[in-house]
């Protein structure tokens, strides 16, 4: 790695410290100033928790060049920790889980659509991550998939839409989606996936705390 | 002498800084308490909170300082050389999960459905402060055990004469089912049914001049009922008998005895219930009442009016009846 990428990599990981939004917008200039490789480059050297604050500063309607970009294993690893920013969102009351998760999913695969290749190429390394498909599941809990009206065309930015989308790239992780919004309870999943990220966020514990919580 | 309150700090942190002082603890040692407390932490805020804001890491930090010292506390018993021997020979872990079984044990008292985050909040205990965090402790679990208590007493006393949902009651409002529930008692002795009104009446009036059959009749029935309880409900119920007993010794005396029968009845409930009267179980006493004393009774007319009316908006309204236009006799100023 250049000197000149980890200065950049260190200004973009404070700045996003503040806002993700920002992280962004600098990333975006990297871009344009010293083009998409660099940038590119740059993100690599990112921590995968500010790749996460970024990324969902964005989405569908305002998409960051960097999900355009980054590898598709980055983004399955940076779905492995966003659910750690739910919790602080739930409490500003903001958003909601199911919200989040498909904001973000709608910007993957919502945008840039003619890179069927690349888009397939996410798909599958997210279900390769142990918890891909409750990710991806998330936001279709409680969804009436009998009202799917395959003839139209689907609302734009509809979970509708999302769903088809999905499905025209990969029709068996569509249908495991499908078995699994049905048959999953939003809160456990909800669970599973915020204690994933939060075990991932602070790392290898030692051992010698594994029964803190239980009685003398 | 309180060591930890006069140098207002945790008495945890008070143990292992007098330990490193006076060379009880290896530098090795302290590294290991150092990230045991601050791997417990990271359990907390990942467990409890978020492990990616700032203030709660803090805050998780402050709750491992709170639960290890109560922990340490309550194994020591506040000994300083017992404390010691367990910092040095022992952890600060089995400290925390000494301290845990009582954060447990609040939460098992709060039930499945409360807040645990906000419940730890409770323990939040900072480096350069003196809290009493065992009283703290104490006073949150005897609180909620009371809590429990009380709703337990709700529901073994609530009755259809008290307009407060068995939920929604403070001690007052439960002490007066109680105590309703003892007049009840004493009515049955006496084979006086609600709608005896006149037999109440006179019922009042011994009482009124005879209290000391009041007084034998009274510790009998209240003795059957407490015979009947748990003993936390016997002990908590026996603690409001004395006033109970004063209260009907002076609802009796100013009672107006030239009042009906149903006016006295409506009366005498309405006092012991503070007000809180269910409308629909005094309908009949109030289409008893003489005319003139219907008129005394307006409240009691208005709430019976609203009750009716509300009932009959529930079974006449037909459900797909337009009400949009209500919303323009609001009485809210924008």
């Amino acid at each position: 790695m250049s000197r000149e990428i980890a200065v950049l990599a260190e200004k973009v990981i404070a700045i996003t410290h503040e806002s993700g939004r920002g992280g962004g917008n600098i990333l975006e200039d990297i871009a344009s100033t010293d083009g998409d490789q660099t940038m590119i480059a740059v993100i690599s050297e990112l921590d995968i928790m500010s790749v996460a604050k970024i990324l969902r500063e964005f989405d569908a309607t305002v998409p960051s060049i960097a999900a355009w970009l980054m590898d598709p294993g980055t983004i399955s690893k940076m779905l492995d920790v966003e659910p750690s920013y739910w919790q602080h969102e739930f409490e500003k009351s903001a958003f909601t889980a199911q919200y989040s998760a498909k904001s973000m999913l709608s910007q993957l695969f919502l945008t840039q659509t003619d890179d069927e290749e690349r888009q397939s190429a996410i798909l599958d390394a997210i279900i390769h991550s142990e918890t891909g498909i409750l990710y991806l599941s998330l936001p279709f809990i409680g969804f009436d998939f009998d009202t799917i009206d395959h003839s139209e065309e689907p609302v734009s930015g509809s979970d509708e839409e999302l769903l088809l989308r999905i499905k025209s790239l990969n029709t068996s992780i569509y249908e495991a989606i499908l078995n699994t919004s049905k048959s999953g309870d939003f809160e456990e999943i909800e669970a599973i996936l915020k204690a994933q990220a939060n075990n991932i966020r602070i790392g290898d514990i030692s051992n010698d705390t594994d029964d803190m919580f239980e009685p003398l | 002498m309180n060591l930890d309150k006069v140098r207002t700090r945790p008495f945890l942190l008070l143990m292992i800084s007098d330990a490193v002082e006076d060379g009880f603890l290896t530098p090795a040692q302290i590294s290991t308490i150092e990230s045991n407390l601050v791997d417990m932490s990271l359990k907390i805020a990942k467990s409890f909170f978020s492990p990616i804001i700032g203030h709660d890491l803090k805050k998780s930090c402050s709750i491992v300082m709170g639960v290890t010292t109560l922990g340490l506390l309550q194994l020591s018993g506040g000994d300083i050389l017992k404390a010691r021997k367990i910092l040095v020979e022992d952890s600060v872990i089995i400290c925390f999960r000494k301290g845990w079984e009582s954060v447990d044990s609040l939460f098992k008292a709060h039930g499945g459905e409360a807040d645990r985050a906000m419940l730890l909040s409770n323990y939040l205990y900072s480096d350069n402060e003196h809290k009493d965090i065992a009283s703290i402790h104490e006073f949150l679990l005897s609180e909620q055990l009371d809590v429990k208590l009380l709703k337990e007493i709700a529901r073994t006393f609530q009755n259809p004469l008290s307009d407060i949902e068995a939920y929604g009651k403070d001690e007052p409002s439960i002490k007066a089912d109680v105590q309703l529930s003892v007049f009840e008692r004493l009515m049955k002795r006496h084979s006086i049914a609600h709608k005896n009104y006149d037999d109440l009446k006179a019922l009042l009036l011994t009482y009124r001049d005879e209290p000391d059959v009041f007084v034998n009749e009274f510790s009998e029935v209240t003795e059957a009922i407490l015979t009947k309880c748990s003993a936390k409900v016997r002990l908590r119920v026996e603690g409001w008998l004395p006033s109970i007993e004063d209260d009907l010794h002076t609802v009796f005396k100013v009672i107006a005895f030239e009042n009906s029968g149903p006016d006295i009845y409506i009366r005498f409930f309405e006092t012991m219930l503070g007000g809180n009267i269910n409308p629909s179980t005094f309908m009949h006493a109030y289409e008893m009442l003489l005319e003139p004393e219907k008129r005394r009774h307006s409240s009691l007319k208005m709430k019976i009016d609203t009750e009716t009316s509300y009932k009959n908006l529930e079974s006449d309204v037909p459900h797909d009846v337009d009400l949009s236009d209500y919303g323009d006799h609001t009485a809210i100023d924008y």
